[in-house]
């Protein structure tokens, strides 16, 4: 009996040595900083530092909330990113019932190649074939033109970006994205399709009751871990896209964040609202998790 | 500093034994001495510290005793063109600074230009400041002085400024440092914000004589020009491809030298729109807001219209899409400054010829044109920086070497800039320039001497690099060879130098001072919303997007957004002038 | 036996429909490199669409002479290199304890609440700069690795295809006697090639496309990280700059901001990228499957 209790204490004992160093990095460098937020509840200013800074208590987080723009990054930041979790789900479903019912595996294999290769480029270089591809000349443009459409500023109107901002990421991901789907659509029986077909089931028919149904499962477990994900739209891809002409529809709380904490040295106003934001997504994701759990089963841990 | 300490209780010693150098005498004998005291002494080399180096340190040049340490915080060139062995933290000018002033030149961080701000704020934040700090921002310079985290550079300015800081700074008449000047006392130093650049009219003048036209002076003359240039095409680029008047593609208003901005017209009526002006009972306004900007407006838009500015200009909206038009002969006209031409317009057509001319005129045939910002990028000094007056030191000994009036320390770097390197990579202080406020017309007259009679004039303040920009404009005028490598630079050299820079200060030429080119407390809050309505308005009622009437509308939200409280903040900032 | 179906109308739209799905991610990246390939001012004029207008290969050559291109490429290689090699120790290190259940590890669950909301607490920009600064680490290569040591999602990945693991291999390997340490190198690491080969890339390429660590955290030009480099480049000017630059600074942005500079820097940019991809796209499936379909 005490023996398997020590040989237990001594495994565990590796374990938290195991453990060790990982978390030493993650105390220095998430959680020590952690304590910076302190800021956020004070007036901060650099001459006087974190401990001779005045204490304000709640006072950034109230100006956030009368802050007029506040309500427009808030509404750029949902509208962005709820676009791009949708428009990025239904692009990828669809995607992969295209893949699924393609019939040529060579086809399938060349467009594979080319789908997945936008997920691993960084948005610095996406924003600059993006900006070449929108210019006025540029091949949409172009496109356009031939169908006898004025040409736009895609860019840097504010009628556009936020199309754009949700377009880009789509473009970049649906095809990463699809992978789920099309790894849950090899596991359907493949018995269910030849039964269908005998009952007289076409090609539609069969997507549609058969391929998405099975799948529909993968599809709300992915909705629902995407929902903790509604806060964040992207900081890379706006901040590689975007230009003072667009703040108005396209600045996001975390590209809001970087301008008003650093250029306008409001160091506490930035640090409430990226604390603001935390807690929300943290709520959020919290939330998704448990609801993951409650309906698939799914945990992360 | 443990050393200052240890140096006065080694002085004691010193002098009760009679072994160290004397402290009096002269400058140049006591360098001397002291240099080597220091070559030959170990432990007591801070001997005759405390006079000898009031001495000799008190001089703009002079070198320190022991060697000073600075850091400072400069701009990144990202594309600064290195070559073996010179980067900005070690290089032949910071070896000239250690050489001849003892000063060890550390570079705390760069950062490149758009990032700059943000980073000396992030370092701001950070409690840690540099000893010497390059600062592109006005706000954030006032900030750091507000926040008394700037040494009282006033008496050190007067000390240790050199002779050519002295000089130039004067020809600013003291506008310069008037905006860095808070409670009467001066907390940085201003880069040469030079004047002059305001824009001219640039026009494709072999399509004038092409078409038998007049230069134009006044905007019915430019107006019936840029018909001629859009319906006979003298440029040969096909029925409706011709451009009349190339205008910026976002910013078509925006205040001093904006190259491809429409300002010159707008000034012609008197007005003055993203300006902060005074009316004659001394009640500051802004200039977008004034009555008359609609006739400006109503101006601009009938052109749009009628076609003579370019019809698809908000879409030239990528870097070099505006200069394409021009560069490949397609545009006649555009607003910018002396400087306002480009070499690839000459290499696309080597026969291309150009003129210039200040217009439009207004009732008066004066042409009316701003006065730019008192200042641009600034230098200033930490507060807890123990030796403030190397930042002087620094600028002399810089300036010295590039104007070639140290000429032994210029030959060492001269053939390092010959090779292309960039100098603002390589100098401590980057940007940072002094001038003449009237260099530019000095040197079109250098270069008028020199292509009209042939004969080199200048006097004592002439550098190297005038004499050069002049003879640039000569051998063009003489006939280059358009595969010379040197032929677009020679063509900036005749066209912006010579056609371009000798109509600035002509006697039709009105400079107009602003009331105030700074920013205000609620500025950073209110401003860019402002800026936003106000930019948009101008492309929405040129491109007839939204009617002439709209810029009632946009009165009355400018003011209500904001513009009513900066106008008072201005106001304030003005009166206390 | 391979029966021949007749091709249908639905197979031609489905096959049509994926190629059109195939090209549209392709051409913004021809469009790049057709411009990467053109002549300035064409590009300048949006003139180029999927082929080059002039060839020639100015922008190539630009980057030959220009030494800093070189210089961030390899601080971004070694970045890579170190980054990668610390992250992979710390992720199998922490995947292995992390994956057993509770009641072997009683300790388990505290940790994980801890790495979770450490996922998604942030001290910003502000504290983080100041923590790296005191630590001496500013415009060092390691103020680039160190902080983002442990990639907490790729440890989540692990530590879930390490629960798939039978248990059973596990415990002959204690019954003769092997401490965790050993298991984890001698039982789960070789099962685990598939998962571990997904996530050293999934390092790599994060490492690599990153740009933002490097513009707060580096200071000098040679030390710049190859996107953050290529990202200070694309600046626009604007007017007020424009102002107070000499003609020679606006020049020299100008010629920087040169379309067909930057478009072949992209291009280089993205090579290391496209060399691995033939591995990415063996691996990364795995992982996808592994995160997010659990058996």
């Amino acid at each position: 009996m005490g023996n398997k209790y020590k040989k237990r204490n001594v495994t565990e004992r590796y374990y938290h040595l195991m453990l060790l160093p990982g978390m030493a990095f993650l105390f220095l460098f998430h959680i020590v900083p952690l304590g910076g937020v302190v800021i956020a509840f004070q007036n901060f200013k650099p001459v006087k530092g974190i401990f001779g800074s005045q204490f304000v208590g709640l006072d950034n987080f109230r100006r956030l909330f009368y802050l007029p723009d506040f309500w427009q990054i808030l509404e750029n930041t949902l509208l962005i990113a709820v676009g791009k979790i949708g428009m990025g789900m239904l692009m990828a479903v669809v995607f992969a019932v295209l893949l699924n019912e393609c019939r040529s595996t060579v086809l399938k294999r060349l467009v594979q190649t080319s789908v997945y290769l936008p997920h691993f480029l960084s948005w610095v270089i996406l924003a600059v074939m993006f900006s070449n591809l929108l210019s006025y000349g540029g091949v949409v443009n172009r496109f356009l033109g031939l169908f006898g459409m004025e040409p736009q500023m895609f860019l840097v109107s504010n009628k556009w970006f936020r199309s754009i901002a949700v377009l880009g990421d789509v473009w970049k991901e649906f095809g990463y994205n699809a992978v789920v789907y099309v790894a849950a659509m090899t596991s359907i029986d493949p018995g269910l399709y030849e039964a269908a077909k005998i009952d007289g089931a076409n090609r539609w028919d069969r997507i549609w009751h058969i391929t998405i149904p099975s799948i529909l499962p993968t599809i709300i477990l992915m909705m629902t871990l995407n929902m903790g994900q509604i806060m964040n739209a992207g900081f890379d891809e706006i901040f590689n896209l975007y230009s003072p002409l667009v703040y108005e529809t396209g600045d996001i709380i975390d590209t809001y964040v970087y301008r008003v904490g650093l250029t306008n040295m409001q160091y506490s106003f930035g640090t409430a609202v990226g604390l603001f934001k935390s807690v929300i997504s943290f709520i959020l994701l919290a939330g998704s998790y448990k609801l993951a759990d409650k309906f698939a089963g799914y945990r992360i841990f | 500093m443990k050393l200052k300490r240890i140096a006065a209780l080694l002085l004691v010693p010193c002098v009760i034994l009679g072994g160290c150098q004397s402290a009096a005498v002269s400058d140049e004998t006591e360098n001397a001495d002291n240099r080597q005291a220091e070559e030959t002494e170990t432990g007591t080399q801070q001997d005759g510290e405390g006079q000898a180096e009031a001495d000799s340190a008190a001089s703009p040049k002079g070198r320190y005793e022991e060697p000073v340490e600075v850091s400072i915080s400069k701009v990144m060139v990202t594309n600064p063109h290195l070559i073996e062995g010179q980067s900005p933290s070690d290089n032949v000018v910071l070896d000239l600074i250690k050489e001849d002033l003892n000063i060890d030149v550390k570079i705390a961080w760069e950062a490149e230009s758009s990032e700059y701000n943000n980073k000396l704020s992030l370092n701001i934040a950070s409690g840690d400041l540099p000893d010497i700090m390059y600062i592109t921002n006005y706000l954030t310079f006032r900030e750091m002085a507000d926040n008394d985290m700037l040494a009282d550079l006033t008496d050190i300015y007067e000390t240790y400024a050199g002779d050519y800081m002295k000089q130039t700074y004067a020809t600013f008449g003291g506008r310069n440092l008037e905006p860095l000047t808070i409670d009467g006392k001066l907390y940085a130093l201003s880069t040469a914000n030079i004047g002059y650049g305001h824009n001219i009219l640039w026009l494709r003048k072999d399509w004038l004589d092409k078409l038998g036209l007049e230069v134009p002076s006044t905007m019915e003359e430019l107006k019936h020009v840029l018909r001629e240039f859009v319906e006979k095409d003298p440029g040969g680029n096909g029925p409706g491809n011709t451009i009349g008047l190339a205008i910026h593609a976002t910013k078509p208003v925006a205040g001093y030298g904006n190259k491809f901005g429409v300002e010159p017209i707008f000034h012609s009526l008197g007005i003055y729109p993203t300006q902060w002006m005074k009316d004659d009972a001394g009640n500051v306004y802004y200039g977008s807001i004034a009555p008359e900007m609609k006739e400006g407006l109503e101006i601009l838009h009938d052109m749009y219209e009628e076609g003579l500015i370019d019809r698809q200009f908000v879409t030239r909206v990528g870097s070099g899409e505006t200069d394409a038009i021009v560069d490949s002969g397609l545009a006649g006209a555009w607003f910018a400054p002396w400087w306002g031409q480009s070499g690839d317009s000459y290499i696309n057509n080597p026969d291309i010829e150009l003129t210039v001319s200040n217009a439009p005129l207004d009732g008066e045939g004066k042409f009316n044109h701003l006065l730019p910002s008192p200042t641009a990028d600034l230098v200033a000094v930490s507060k807890d920086c123990p030796n403030p007056e190397a930042l002087l030191k620094i600028i002399n000994e810089e300036y010295d070497i590039y104007r070639g009036i140290d000429a032994e320390g210029m030959a060492k770097v001269q053939p390092i800039f010959d090779q292309g390197v960039s100098r603002e990579a390589l100098f401590p202080t980057g940007g940072f320039n002094l001038d003449y406020y009237d260099v530019v017309p000095k040197l079109g007259k250098l270069c008028k001497n020199l292509v009209e009679t042939g004969v080199m004039g200048g006097d004592e303040t002439t550098t190297e690099y005038d004499r050069w920009k002049a003879e640039g404009a000569k051998r063009y005028a003489d006939g280059i060879d358009p595969s010379d490598p040197n032929a677009p630079n020679t063509f900036r050299d005749y066209y912006g130098r010579y056609v371009g820079s000798n109509i600035l200060d002509t006697p039709e030429n009105n400079p107009v001072d602003a009331a105030y080119y700074y920013t205000t407390e609620s500025s950073d809050r209110l401003k860019p919303t402002l800026d936003k309505l106000e930019e948009q308005m101008y492309l929405q009622i040129i491109t007839g997007e939204k009617p002439l009437e709209y810029f009632d509308e946009f009165v009355e939200q400018w003011k209500k957004l904001g513009g009513d409280v900066l106008t008072q903040e201005v106001q304030v900032m003005v009166d206390g002038q | 036996m391979k029966k021949k179906r007749k091709i249908s109308t639905a197979d031609i739209l489905i096959a049509f429909l994926l190629i059109v799905c195939g090209l549209m991610c392709l051409i913004p990246i021809l469009n790049t490199v057709a411009i990467s390939f053109s002549d300035k001012t064409s590009a300048a004029m949006g003139r180029v669409g999927l082929w080059p207008i002039n060839f020639n290969v100015a922008g190539y050559r630009a980057i030959l002479e220009e030494k800093q291109f070189f210089h961030s490429f390899f601080v971004s290689v070694r970045r890579v290199a170190a980054g990668t090699a610390l992250n992979m120790s710390l992720t199998i290190l922490m995947a292995y304890p992390l994956s057993k259940e509770p009641g072997k590890f009683r300790a388990k669950k505290y940790y994980m609440w801890i790495v979770i909301f450490l996922m998604m607490f942030n001290g910003g920009i502000v504290p983080n700069f100041i923590l790296v600064k005191n630590l001496n680490l500013m415009d060092t290569i390691w103020a680039l690795i160190l902080p983002g040591a442990v990639p907490v999602f790729n440890v989540i990945l692990l530590m879930n295809f390490f629960k798939g693991i039978p248990d059973s291999l596990e415990e002959a390997a204690v019954i003769d006697g092997a401490n965790p340490l050993q298991i984890l190198i001698k039982v789960f690491l070789p099962m685990s090639k598939a998962a571990l080969a997904t996530i050293t890339l999934f390092c790599i390429v994060n490492h690599w496309n990153a740009f933002f660590d490097g513009k707060i955290y580096i200071n000098s030009l040679e030390k710049l990280p190859l996107q953050t480099y290529i990202q200070s480049l694309v600046v626009d000017l604007n007017p007020e700059q424009m102002a107070s630059m000499t003609p020679k600074q606006m020049s020299e942005q100008m010629q920087l901001s040169s379309l067909t500079f930057n478009s072949a820097k992209v291009v280089v940019s993205m090579l290391p990228i496209l060399l691995i991809y033939p591995f990415l796209q063996k691996y990364f499936v795995t992982g996808i499957v592994m995160g997010a379909v659990k058996e």
